[in-house]
């Protein structure tokens, strides 16, 4: 419960940088998708089911801030971790290239499943440009993804401490 | 026995219920910070007077950056200097942000004397995340007049619409957004349409019949038919036409009239 507290709470602060300084300061297609790497380093770190829980309620806080329609970033979300939990039993993620290469490739199953999600459900059409939005979008998240979960990794060891 | 398995395949387990739950959620089509009032409101109030904190903290240390830290490597030269050119830079940057913030706040009056609209103006303090989607918060809600679905617009045309309006912030959903669509007529032959987000930051006209009098650079401007829009808004330019492969429409794209990605203020229609 204490993991899903403080990634929870430490998900939405992120939602808030992401939707103001990050949104203001960086065009579109290079906004990183923290929320995916918090996914991303509890899948690894953790892998319990209270980090399904996570991806859940992140996703739904990501809609609610975005105007999506609820559920789709969740839907989303949770897929990419059960993606990490299965592959971490095989995959060693403790270093910097395979979580660069887990980000990038995790941010383009995010995207696509968004951009499916919302043709199908909005009915509309929808553009996604592979090297207009979804590569670059996925290379600036993943770049971020070793630095975040040093960062991650380091509250978790004071947390652990306290 | 199935307790074992229960206990060994839980995550995936647990992970399938939230994964059909979130499926249930989206085909009943709720949008965030749309009409899900008690967690959109919660989230709302808790939300936008950070966003907007943010938003202030990050133009004070913008300002800190671009007055000093660019000087550093003059002060090393020159004190003295450093300290006049730092002095006229500061002068010269704020001389440049107001006179900025002036024009742009001239423009909106002059539009605002000169429109029958009752306009109210706002602030954009967030912006929308997700790649595919084009929304922002602003400042004003409820409590100053604001109610779902006025038009958001710019002395130079069409932005949006409110999807959602809280005490005192609002969420504005921007014509690019793929759930975006505005009724709309070609200002030169007066050829109606339905103009789409296509959430690419470009729009699409629908239902144009394929024999219809339409040039690339002309004018899209809303109808006034959707009850939403005020008639003679600008939306668009038209920058590519092709022949839809049912033979009954054209496609075509446009290109906003209002470029989404530098607003800081925008007007909110909130009488005509």
């Amino acid at each position: 419960m204490r993991v899903f507290l403080v990634y929870l709470f430490l998900g939405a602060v992120f939602l808030i940088l992401q939707a103001s300084v990050i949104a203001f300061i960086l065009p579109k297609h290079f906004q990183p998708d923290i929320i995916l790497i918090i996914v991303f380093f509890v899948g690894f770190r953790f892998a319990t089911w209270n980090g399904v829980l996570i991806a859940f309620c992140l996703g739904y806080l990501a809609d609610l801030f975005s105007g999506n329609v609820l559920g789709i970033s969740s839907f989303a979300l949770i897929i990419d971790y059960l993606i990490v939990y299965f592959m971490v039993k095989s995959l060693y993620f403790n270093n910097f290239y395979p979580q660069l290469l887990g980000g990038i490739i995790l941010e383009l199953i995010y995207i696509y499943l968004i951009f499916i999600l919302s043709y199908l459900f909005q009915e509309r059409t929808v553009v996604l440009s592979f090297s207009g939005m979804a590569l670059p979008r996925a290379i600036v998240t993943g770049i971020l993804t070793p630095f975040l979960i040093m960062l991650f990794e380091h509250i978790e060891s004071v947390i652990g401490e306290s | 026995m199935i307790l074992y398995l229960i206990k060994k395949f839980q995550v995936y387990i647990v992970g399938l219920f939230f994964i059909l739950l979130s499926a249930l959620t989206i085909s009943s089509g709720i949008k965030g910070l749309g009409e899900d009032q008690i967690v959109g409101g919660i989230v709302s109030h808790v939300v936008a007077p950070v966003q907007s904190t943010i938003t202030h903290i990050t133009d004070f240390f913008g300002n800190i950056w671009s007055d000093y830290i660019y000087l550093v490597e003059s002060e090393k030269e020159n004190i003295l200097l450093k300290k006049e050119i730092d002095k006229l830079t500061r002068l010269n940057n704020e001389l440049k942000e107001k006179a900025s913030f002036g024009e742009r706040v001239k423009g909106y009056l002059d539009f605002k004397e000169n429109s029958k609209l009752k306009l109210t103006a706002v602030r954009i303090v967030g912006l929308d995340t997700s790649s595919l989607h084009y929304s922002a918060t602003v400042d004003k809600g409820n409590d100053n007049g604001i109610k779902k679905n006025m038009p958001v617009i710019t002395p130079k045309g069409i932005v949006g619409r409110v999807i959602k309006v809280y005490p005192h912030s609002s969420q504005a959903l921007f014509i690019v957004d793929p759930n975006s669509t505005v009724d709309a007529l070609i200002q030169r032959s007066r050829i109606r349409g339905i103009v789409e987000g296509r959430g690419d930051n470009t729009l699409a006209m629908k239902y144009v019949p394929i024999d219809a009098d339409v040039l690339i650079g002309d004018y899209v401007m809303s109808s006034g038919l959707s009850g939403v829009f005020p008639k003679g808004l600008a939306i668009g330019r038209i920058t590519k036409i092709d022949n839809g492969k049912d033979g009954f429409f054209k496609i075509i794209e446009l290109k906003p009239i209002v470029t989404l990605q530098k607003l800081e203020e925008l007007l909110i229609v909130t009488e005509r």
